[in-house]
Formats: C-alpha cells, structure tokens, sequence
C-alpha cells in the first residue's frame, strides 16, 4: 500500500524556492492505479520522483509523508534509499532511451539489476530472471533482445524492456512518467494494456503521470488533479471524468478534442499557468477561474470530501452555500 | 479547381554503406501518394511515424526533390518551378512545424522575424511596422511582445510568432506540421481555434499532418490515412468517422483511450510497424492485420468506395 500525506516539496534555486508540490495526499491499494493529470509545471513529476525517492538534490520534502507498506521514503539515508529503489519502488520515463546506457546490451542491463536487486550471483540466474521480466511484458523474441543493444530497438520496445527492467526487482509501487507520450497511438495502446495487467498480475499499485485525460481512462481507478502543485480534485475515474466538481478539472476536460465531438471551435481554459514563483494569493485558480467569488481571492481552500471524492474549492468549502 | 494537385508523389532515399558510399537499398519514404486541396479546405495527413506525412510536406515545400510524381499548384508543375516563378510559389506556400523554437532565429526580436518575410520579398515601400502591428494582434500576441527574443516566450506564443510570420504574405496554402504537438492542452485549443479564424478571415487552405485524429475532427474537411507511404483511406472528416474501412484506420481509432463504447469495430495490429525500408509485399499491413486473407499477397490499389471516400484493401 502507497500512502502519501500532506507532501510538500520545493525546489531551491538561484531566482528563489519554486514550491512545486503543496500539500498532496493519497492512498493507492496493490493492483490499482492513480493517475496524475494537470497541465505542464504543475508537480506532476516533481510528485513522481518525491514518491520514488528520486528527487534531485536541489529539492526537498518539507513536509509530509510517503510511506509504502508503513515505511517512510523520505526519511531514508542515501544507503537505505539505494536499497529500496527498485525493490520497493521503480519509475519508468517518457524518454525510454535515457535510461538505457548504449554501450550495454539490453542482457548486461537487466542481469545487472538482477544481481544488485535480487541478489543472484550466478550469471545463469541473473540471465533467466531477465528473460522472465522480458516475457512478463509481452516481448516477442526475447532471447534476440537480450543480446541487443538499445539503438538496435525501436521506442516501442524499448519502453516495454524499460518496463521490465523496473518489475525485474519486484517492486510494490511503480511510478510511470508519461511512458507513451513519445510513442505512436498503437503502440501507446499496447503499452498501456500491458500496465494494466502488470498492475493485476503483480499486485503494483500503479502511479501513471499523464496530460492525457483519455488515458487516464483506461488505467487507473482513480484520477488526482494537479494545478500549480495543489491537488484541486481526487476521486474515482468516471466519477472525475463525468462529473467533474472543481472548475479547473471541468475546463481541463472542456479544452480537450475528443473523438465524438467537432467540428468548431475548442475551449481553452481562460488565461495561463502562473509563475511558480509568484501564485496569486486566496485560490491559485481563482485568476482563471469562471465561477470566482471574492472569497476566492483571500481564502486558500481547505480540501473536504464529497461525492466519493475529495475537492479543494471555495463554492464546496461550507460557508457560502453549503455543500454545493 | 483544386488549388494543389499531388499525383504520384515518390520519393525515396538512397540508402548507402562503406567507404565508397555504395547504394545499398532505398528508404521508400513516399511511395505513389495523390490527392487534392481546394480553395478554403483543410487537408490533413495522419498515420503513424515514420509513415511519411512529413516527407511529402518537404516535397510540396520544395525543400527536397520527389523521386517521381507531379506537385501542380494553381495548375502549374511546382518542381519545374525558377527563379520569379518560384518565389511567386514560395510566398504562397508557408509553413509552421512542431518546434517554433527551431525555425525562429533566437538573435532576432520578434518584431524584426515577423517582417522579415516582407522584407524578403516587397518593396519596402509598404509600412513595414503596421503590418507587423497588425499580425502580432491577429495571431492573438499584445504588441509588446514586439520586443521580445524567443527565448523570452512561451512554447504557444513562440508558435503564434511562426503563425504571424507564415500568413504575413498573404500565402493561400499553409503547410501545418504537428503545429500543436509541443504545447500543453490548454494552448493546444487556442492555437487549434486560431487557425480556424484565420483559415476564415483570410481564406487559407491548410495541409495539416497530425497524429492526432481528434484534432482532425475539429478543424479538417479531408483525411487522407497514411501507412508506410501509401494512403490507405481517404475520405471527408465527417464520412471517415462516421463509416471508417481500412482495417489501420480502424486500430488507429481503436487505439484512442476512452472509446471503449465506440460504435466502430475495435482492431487490434500485432507487433510494430515494419520498415520502410522494406515494406511487406502485398498489402504493407497484411504482417499485422487480423483481417488479412490470401489475397492481401497482392497489392491493393487505393479505389473510390462510396461517394467521397476511396480506400485500398482488399476486403472493399
Ligand atoms: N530541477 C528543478 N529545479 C528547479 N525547479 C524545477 C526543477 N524541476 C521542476 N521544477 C519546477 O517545478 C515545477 C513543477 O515541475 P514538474 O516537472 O514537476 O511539472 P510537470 O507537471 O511534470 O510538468 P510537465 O507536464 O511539463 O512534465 C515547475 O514550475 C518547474 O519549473
Ligand atoms: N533525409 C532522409 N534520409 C533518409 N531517410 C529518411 C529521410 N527523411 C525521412 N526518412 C525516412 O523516411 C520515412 C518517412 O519519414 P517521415 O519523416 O516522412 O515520416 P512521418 O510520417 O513524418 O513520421 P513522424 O510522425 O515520426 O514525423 C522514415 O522511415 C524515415 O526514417
Ligand atoms: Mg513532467
Ligand atoms: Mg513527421
């Protein structure tokens, strides 16, 4: 079980401290999915990598709480940390040939994992547990890819045997940073069906980082909406989708062509991201925000539960007109 | 009359090896593509990559030679364009890509990029500085922007300058080339509804390539589908999505997340596309299609199905 509470984490740099997540909470059981969505600097990765405890040194967790299976990542040495990564927790990239070294082939990468992380010595063991993750995810002629080295696989597979190298260690959460973006809508299709029955198989409770709304559809049982690092709405996929509470999750979802609908015109979310530096005081939305009250301008809202789900906006927050 | 006519369009690459550059085998890029844009139409080109929208863009754009084919523009033979004939053809062709960042020069203000195509090609006796006034407040940009250098813009104002700077010349076809595939949602929409403006206020007509086949049915009259350099299906938006045929049309709509209820049949390609640098004989989806059947051995030919809607596959 990954339980995430009251997450801050700011980065510091020369032009002043960047708070990229503020105050994000979240449980997600074994065999399930969440999945992050917001619009680009919205803490989106900054949240991935706080929860596989790869954040980069430049940034710190102020406060909160990650824990998976009640252990708290970030309040782990560097040691420790080593130790877990990959076998408590893995991440996957959008950019799968970043994390590959060229010079290695895809055999002597996997085998390598299998000997830190699983402790097999023998190269025959180590060599066997990387052909079970590479059929594990699917991987057409997996004894050929072994000996392959990364330029020799095209993107698709790629991400699939970056897939693999992450499960190799039996992880409890994976993390997954937009795996398809880079990726052709077919094979972004396959990809997102093969995580899905990992996610079942393994029992992974799957964090997928997406922009993508529609594909948060077909992944995750549940949908966390990011804005400028504030979680503004939490709750069941459909629930999110269909019925969206808070203004910014109703234009997200507005401004997005889809498939049933067109032609005309599309409806952008009035506006743009504020700077990171300088959120606008009360509600971060409320300068874009098409049902503002004054209210909004002076009063961070508090997140309160509701309709199955949970939403941090003013027109829920008591008050001014009760729950509604 | 249509305002661009591609008939036949080959283009392949030379493939070579060794020290001596041998040839040793051709990338068939663009492989037998035709079809037409008319005045004040949308035209998009989508598939998957690597299937070759990109290359017959170059080729309309003159910026390499096709192999073989026919490009007419207004009638007239685009490759055997010269000297002031081509320059006519040039200013009436633009263009916009993926990345503003790479096509804007980051040494120029964005004043001096917009005018530059004025430069290039007027007399300067025309006000130079109004004109970029105006299109800077076209494309949606305050005037203040005038000042800048891209590096000072946003990924979707970086895009709104090469938009201002590919319709200052009045151009009647602008070529869109993932013009929305960089930019975050939001931006998306809003530059996806300022090429609706501006294809009605000043009568363009877009050759927009896409991956995208939602975006296409917001802006697009035409869809032509591509599969490693061949169209596979060509239709109006409207039709294409209301009775899609080729099985690849099919898995590319299938693969679009949330469409589970949809009401067209859901295909499923095995394995990855082959390269293109040798096709499959035959039908080029025959390795992957689920449909496939002893005559997909033979090549199909891409033929007229039903009133506005042409397809290659056996199965019609
Ligand atoms: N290493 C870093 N140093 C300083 N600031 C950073 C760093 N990484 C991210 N940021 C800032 O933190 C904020 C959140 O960034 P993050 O990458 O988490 O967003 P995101 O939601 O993943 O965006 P995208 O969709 O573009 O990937 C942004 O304002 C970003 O500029
Ligand atoms: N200059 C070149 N030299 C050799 N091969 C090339 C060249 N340009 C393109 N190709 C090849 O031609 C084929 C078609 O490429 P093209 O860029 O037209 O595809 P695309 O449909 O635009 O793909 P994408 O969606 O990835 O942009 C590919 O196999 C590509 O590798
Ligand atoms: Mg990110
Ligand atoms: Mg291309």
């Amino acid at each position: 079980m990954l339980e995430v509470r009251g997450l801050h984490v700011s980065y510091y740099t020369l032009g002043g401290v960047i708070r990229a997540v503020r105050g994000v909470s979240f449980r997600v059981s074994p065999g399930k999915g969440l999945c992050i969505v917001g619009e680009s600097g919205s803490g989106k990765t900054t949240l991935g990598l706080a929860i596989a405890g790869a954040l980069p040194p430049n940034a710190r967790a102020s406060r909160g709480s990650v824990r998976i299976d009640g252990a708290n990542i970030l309040e782990l040495g560097p040691e420790d940390l080593e130790r877990v990564r990959g076998s408590l927790v893995s991440m996957v990239f959008q950019d799968p040939a970043a994390s590959f070294n060229p010079l290695f082939t895809i055999g002597q990468t996997l085998g390598d994992i299998a000997r830190h992380k699983l402790g097999l010595a023998e190269r025959s063991e180590a060599r066997e547990a990387a052909l079970a993750a590479l059929r594990r995810v699917g991987m057409p002629d997996p004894e050929r890819v072994l000996d392959a080295y990364p330029h020799e696989l095209s993107g698709g597979m790629l991400q699939r045997v970056a897939i693999a190298a992450a499960i190799l260690p039996r992880p409890k959460v994976l993390v997954a940073d937009e795996p398809t973006t880079m990726l052709d809508v077919t094979l972004q299709y396959q990809i997102l069906k093969l995580l899905n029955r990992l996610k079942e198989t393994l029992g992974l409770a799957l964090v997928f980082i997406t922009h993508n709304l529609g594909i948060a559809a077909e992944v995750c049982e549940d949908i966390l909406v990011l804005y400028a690092g504030h979680m503004v709405e939490l709750g069941p996929t459909d629930k999110v989708l269909e019925e969206p509470l808070h203004p910014y999750t109703q234009a997200l979802i507005e401004c997005i062509p889809r498939i049933d609908r067109g032609p005309g015109r599309l409806k952008p979310i009035p506006g743009s991201m504020p700077d990171p530096r300088r959120l606008p005081g009360g509600c971060v939305f409320h300068p874009r925000c098409p049902h503002v009250m004054d209210i909004c301008r002076e009063r961070d809202p508090r997140p309160v539960a509701l309709d199955k789900r949970v939403v941090s906006c003013l027109l829920y927050n008591g008050e001014k007109g009760g729950a509604r | 009359m249509s305002l661009l006519d591609v008939r036949g369009l080959v283009k392949y690459f030379p493939v070579r090896k060794g020290v001596f550059g041998r040839v040793v085998g051709y990338v068939k890029a663009v492989d037998g593509v035709s079809f037409s844009i008319g005045e004040n139409e949308v035209f998009a080109l989508v598939g998957e990559s690597g299937s070759g929208k990109t290359t017959t863009a170059r080729c309309i754009l003159r910026l390499i030679e096709p192999t073989r084919g026919e490009i007419l523009f207004m009638g007239r033979d685009v490759t055997k364009l010269k000297g002031r004939e081509l320059k006519w053809y040039r200013r009436n062709v633009q263009a916009v890509f993926q990345n503003p960042f790479l096509s804007l020069n980051p040494r120029m203000k964005v004043k001096d990029l917009v005018a530059e195509p004025l430069k290039v090609y007027r007399d300067q006796a025309q006000d130079v500085e109004r004109a970029v006034e105006e299109h800077l407040e076209m494309v949606g940009l305050p005037r203040e922007v005038g000042e800048r250098y891209p590096l000072e813009l946003s990924g979707g104002q970086a895009q709104r300058v090469a938009i201002a700077k590919a319709i200052i010349l009045r151009p009647r076809l602008v070529v869109l080339d993932e013009p929305t595939s960089a930019l975050d949602v939001s931006v998306q929409a809003q530059i996806l509804n300022l090429f609706l403006d501006l294809k009605k206020e000043l009568k363009l007509s877009y050759l927009l390539i896409t991956h995208d086949l939602s975006v296409v049915k917001y802006v697009s009259d035409w869809v032509a589908v591509m599969y490693l350099g061949r169209i596979v299906e060509l239709a109006r938006t409207e039709e294409l999505f209301e009775n899609p045929l080729h099985p690849y049309t099919l898995a590319l709509l299938s693969s679009i997340p949330g469409t589970k209820k949809a009401k067209w049949k859901r295909i499923e390609l095995a394995g990855e596309p082959p390269s293109a640098l040798n096709p499959p004989k035959g039908c080029r989806l025959r390795p992957r299609c689920p449909l496939a059947f002893e005559k997909c051995h033979e090549e199909p030919q891409l033929v007229e199905y039903s009133k506005e809607h042409w397809v290659s596959c056996w199965l019609y």
